[in-house]
């Protein structure tokens, strides 16, 4: 995976300057793979959790597309019937873009589950190492943080 | 209709969970085999991704992947403990040893968990500018 701030970045510098209103739901929709697939599981590493692996690794399948989707309608559920359907793609999006951002790296031909449960084959395309997002994230925060700002103060003007 | 539509959203999701966890205890996953049936994994190709070197010995050396520690056979020259490493190399399941055929540093790992942690507390910062609550839920808030 890339780093959470990259994935972050990846939604909000688009929605902040091209959708404002869908600012929230695409914030969310880039975190969410990981924060539910991957910070259970290194919580339970960090917190010496008496959990089997077995568990643990079955986690694992929150960070997939299926159940993203799937946890995107529950989450959607939770916002009025008024904005529900724009919630629904702005997360979407969202997670569209972790996942697009994630195949990009290499684990060495240990990628993702995309089809899971078509197919138990694993999709990544190579081109980036896995860590170098690092090195441009704190850049894609400060861009971020200045675009996300302007399109907060432009809607308290309107 | 909207707790409808949570109960069968969540029994999908249920269901897929079902559906990984049979894949991972039968084998059909790598990790599944190799946790759970390591006398199947004999001879295999595998890569060992982003463990921790935990000990370091002569000629050999142990990663750990959450509670599972692999004796890994390969120089342990440029090593040192607490580093996260990709291992590829090959499964000997009477020994339960990994024959090292590469290994990669991943030495920028943790500021990637720090930034995991700052990327997470930002969206959570971010979420009361722009959506709000209302009688029927949220709200987008613009």
């Amino acid at each position: 995976m890339a780093d959470v701030v990259t994935h972050l970045a990846s939604g909000l510098i688009p929605a902040a300057l091209f959708a404002p209103r869908l600012l929230g739901p695409v914030a969310i929709g880039t975190v969410l793979p990981d924060a539910t697939g991957r910070v259970p599981q290194i919580a339970i590493q960090l917190l010496s959790i008496p959990i089997p692996d077995s568990v643990v690794w079955g986690l694992d399948v929150l960070h997939q597309p299926l159940p993203q989707l799937l946890c995107v309608g529950l989450i959607a559920l939770a916002f009025s019937e008024r904005d529900r359907v724009a919630a629904c793609l702005g997360m979407a999006a969202g997670v569209g873009l972790h996942f697009g951002l994630d195949v990009l790296q290499d684990h060495h031909g240990q990628g993702y589950h995309l089809f899971f449960p078509l197919s138990v084959r694993r999709f990544e395309l190579g081109w980036i190492g896995s860590e170098a997002t690092v090195a441009v994230a704190p850049w894609l925060g400060v861009i971020s943080f200045a675009v996300v700002v302007w399109a907060l103060w432009s809607r308290r003007g309107r | 209709m909207r707790l409808a539509l949570a109960a069968g959203l969540l029994i999908l999701l249920v269901a897929d969970g079902a559906l990984w966890s049979r894949a991972f205890s039968s084998g059909e996953l790598q990790a599944g085999r190799l946790l759970l049936h390591p006398e199947q994994m004999d001879g295999e190709s595998l890569v060992l991704s982003l463990v921790d070197v935990v000990e370091l010995r002569d000629h050999s050396y142990v990663v750990k992947s959450g509670k599972q520690r692999f004796e890994v056979v390969g120089p342990t020259a440029g090593l040192q403990l607490r580093d996260e490493v990709y291992i590829g190399g090959r499964f000997e399941a009477s020994e339960g040893r990994v024959h090292e055929e590469w290994r990669e540093l991943a030495p920028a790992r943790g500021n990637k968990k720090l930034l995991g942690v700052v990327g997470l507390l930002a969206a959570a910062l971010l979420l009361p500018f722009v959506l709000g609550a209302e009688r029927g839920g949220l709200v987008l808030r613009g």
